[in-house]
């Protein structure tokens, strides 16, 4: 077996496209790679005692809001992406988006495909905008609805030029081909502290996004 | 068998990693994450002649000169006048001691190249694949008698004179040699002991 890794991810002959991959694992949240670009009263707070990956956690005050982001250097294609991640949230009053969008403001934010869980939505949904309004869309294969939960799950987005499909632990749960983002974008993780005000987080332990 | 030192670096983010140093070589350089579908980081240059730039581990050195692989992507603006080429060196301002790969159309080659420097001497071997401005997958490896090139998978250059004699880190340079500013972007690195 090679020992390069760019062996095993990229066939033989290609030229690799950007690409980046996001343990949450160390001292602390990695202000190198990441910045809030929108919020305050919500600090990403990496694992310890045997809670994995970083949480961001919210301090009880109300409307805490928190979006991570790459400062707006945007260098995935919405129309030729993959965003995979994982999600456990400790509260179902709290609104979380993950993915990737074109500006670490959730005010501004005018192309995104991000996955939806909490209070955002009635159950999960694939959220997009193509530089109009947010439009959730909700399961409609596999099984109908995706419950809202507090139990850990991976999610996988992928874009094309004509579709974003959302899977769940592996099962394919939605396909959109309406309000396709189409500017470059960034990966993006929104947290927001939503009903009534309590210390609430939800944790990721893995991300990672490309180009294909 | 004993795992060796191993690095990748996705370049991806909202800055260059603190483990990571620009180092401007001459004149005053910029280096930032690129706001770019695919950009990765990009070095660009001062206009003035000769303004130069590296990104490095800041001399520390790590990798073995006699047994050690580079693999990256990156593509530069212009093809005269200019040298943009990765690998290992012994220093990050490229002094002496490096084994790197890419585009040196100041020493008026038209071809990606292998550059290698003992502690002396720098000299040259041509590839078969042309200059072109597009991103491409570039791989040295440096073993006890001879440094190699590959692009895209397909070795190219094997060199056995002028290497390196001390152990060596990642560089990513970046020159105009005349003709205004140029920037090289670099959108992955990997690199490890064999």
């Amino acid at each position: 077996m090679t020992d390069s890794i760019y062996d095993q991810l990229n066939a033989y002959g290609t030229v690799a496209k950007q690409r980046v991959v996001e343990n949450f694992s160390g001292s602390a949240f990695d202000t190198d790679r990441w910045e809030n670009g929108f919020g305050a009263n919500c600090t990403p707070t990496m694992g310890y005692n045997g809670t994995e990956g970083v949480s961001f956690v919210t301090n009880g005050t109300s409307n805490a809001i928190y979006m991570a982001g790459f400062d707006n250097k945007c260098q995935y294609n919405p129309q030729g992406f993959r965003y995979i991640s994982t999600c456990k949230k400790n509260n179902d009053d709290l609104g979380i988006r993950s993915g990737i969008g074109d500006t670490d403001s959730a005010a501004a934010s005018g192309h995104l495909a991000m996955m939806s869980e909490g209070s955002f939505v009635s159950s999960r949904a694939l959220t997009t905008n193509n530089g109009g309004s947010y439009v959730d869309t909700f399961a409609t294969t596999g099984g109908g609805t995706v419950p809202l939960s507090q139990t850990e799950f991976m999610f996988d987005i992928v874009g094309t030029p004509s579709s974003i499909t959302l899977t769940f632990d592996g099962a394919l749960q939605i396909t959109k081909t309406t309000a396709l983002p189409t500017s470059k974008c960034q990966p993006l993780m929104y947290t927001q502290d939503r009903g009534t005000p309590a210390v609430k987080s939800w944790r990721t332990i893995y991300m990672e996004c490309y180009n294909t | 068998m004993a795992y060796k030192q191993h690095f990748i670096e996705w370049f991806s983010g909202k800055q260059l990693p603190s483990y990571l140093t620009f180092t401007d070589v001459n004149g005053t350089n910029t280096g930032a994450m690129a706001d770019e579908v695919d950009g990765g980081y990009k070095i660009t240059t001062g206009a003035s002649n000769n303004n130069s730039a590296t990104i490095s581990f800041n001399d520390k050195r790590p990798f073995n000169h006699e047994g050690a692989v580079a693999i990256w992507v990156q593509k530069g603006s212009r093809l005269t006048t200019s040298t943009i080429f990765s690998g290992f060196g012994g220093d990050d301002t490229l002094n002496i001691n490096w084994s790197m790969g890419g585009i040196h159309a100041g020493g008026s080659s038209t071809h990606f190249s292998l550059y290698t420097k003992d502690t002396s001497t720098a000299s040259a071997t041509a590839s078969s694949v042309a200059l072109d401005t597009d991103y491409h997958a570039i791989q040295v490896e440096m073993k006890s008698a001879s440094n190699e090139l590959s692009i895209e998978g397909s070795l190219q250059t094997t060199k056995s004179n002028n290497l390196p004699t001390i152990d060596v880190q990642p560089l990513h340079f970046a020159q105009t040699w005349s003709g205004g500013a140029i920037t090289a972007n670099m959108k992955y690195l990997e690199c490890y002991n064999t």
